[in-house]
């Protein structure tokens, strides 16, 4: 046992050596997508008549409604998206660029253009933001196996 | 010790009120965390439970009172922030108080 025990590690070290280097780069970017996602961000606010009242909404919360408006979309899925432009400032022109994940056999212009169109429609429903646009980037496509039943 | 005990006392008063305003689904604390990877906030508001909710806060010093607040899609963010904005001027109004109102919407769950 204490042979064949010896015998394995070095199995085991010689066929790691010969193996391509690991490439960890997704976990990276997954933990620094969480790292970003969970910061509340900037405070975004909203128009108040009334006197001594601030209303506003983090960042983060409007990074949700994105993420919200996504899953409202068939067959793409959300993934990082940042605001650009100064949104702690009423009227300042922001645009939001999004990249996504697009499920293989769906059209890529026509998912990106309904997710366009769900992220204007919650983004002008839910917050103050004046939108001059909304970026799609496909960054990926997700392959699924056809099921046979 | 007076004005302490005035604050919490207006400061339980104010969370009852936002806890009690339709589409609020609690008060979260200050701080820079965002609930937003967490699963469980989608359930918890399914299995009825409130969780643990924080006071507002309420400081004479300042004049001012602050809440974090999440809400849910029952009607607009802003028109429930509205209402929640609309709740505690009413209140500190009937109160014959001058404060200067701040509340954060810090979670929508969708």
């Amino acid at each position: 046992l204490i042979r064949l025990k010896a015998v394995t590690a070095t199995l085991l070290d010689d066929e790691a050596a010969g193996e391509e280097p690991r490439d960890d780069s997704w976990l990276t970017a997954l933990l620094e997508n969480i790292s970003f996602e969970s910061r509340a961000g900037r405070q975004i606010p909203y128009r108040t008549p009334e006197h001594r009242t601030e209303l506003a909404i983090t960042e983060g919360a409007v990074r949700g409604l994105i993420r919200a408006a996504g899953d409202t979309v068939d067959g793409i899925v959300v993934g990082r998206s940042v605001l650009i432009g100064d949104v702690t400032t009423l009227d300042a022109p922001i645009a939001v660029d999004v990249d996504a994940t697009v499920v293989w056999r769906n059209s890529i212009p026509d998912a990106a253009d309904h997710l366009r169109t769900a992220i204007h429609d919650t983004l002008s429903a839910n917050t103050d933001l004046r939108l001059a646009g909304i970026t799609v980037t496909i960054n990926d496509v997700h392959v699924t196996t056809p099921r046979h039943f | 010790m007076h004005v302490a005990r005035r604050e919490t006392a207006l400061a339980s008063e104010l969370t009852r009120l936002i806890s009690t305003t339709p589409g609020v689904t609690r008060l979260y604390a200050p701080n820079p965390v965002v609930h937003v990877l967490a699963a469980a906030e989608r359930i918890v508001p399914d299995v009825g439970v409130t969780g643990h909710s924080v006071p507002v806060r309420v400081d004479f010093a300042s004049s001012s009172v602050t809440a974090s607040i999440g809400v849910d899609t029952s009607a607009t963010a802003g028109a429930i922030g509205t209402a929640v904005c609309t709740r505690l001027r009413d209140h500190l109004a009937t109160a014959g108080l001058d404060l200067a109102v701040q509340i954060t919407i810090a979670f929508v769950a969708a």
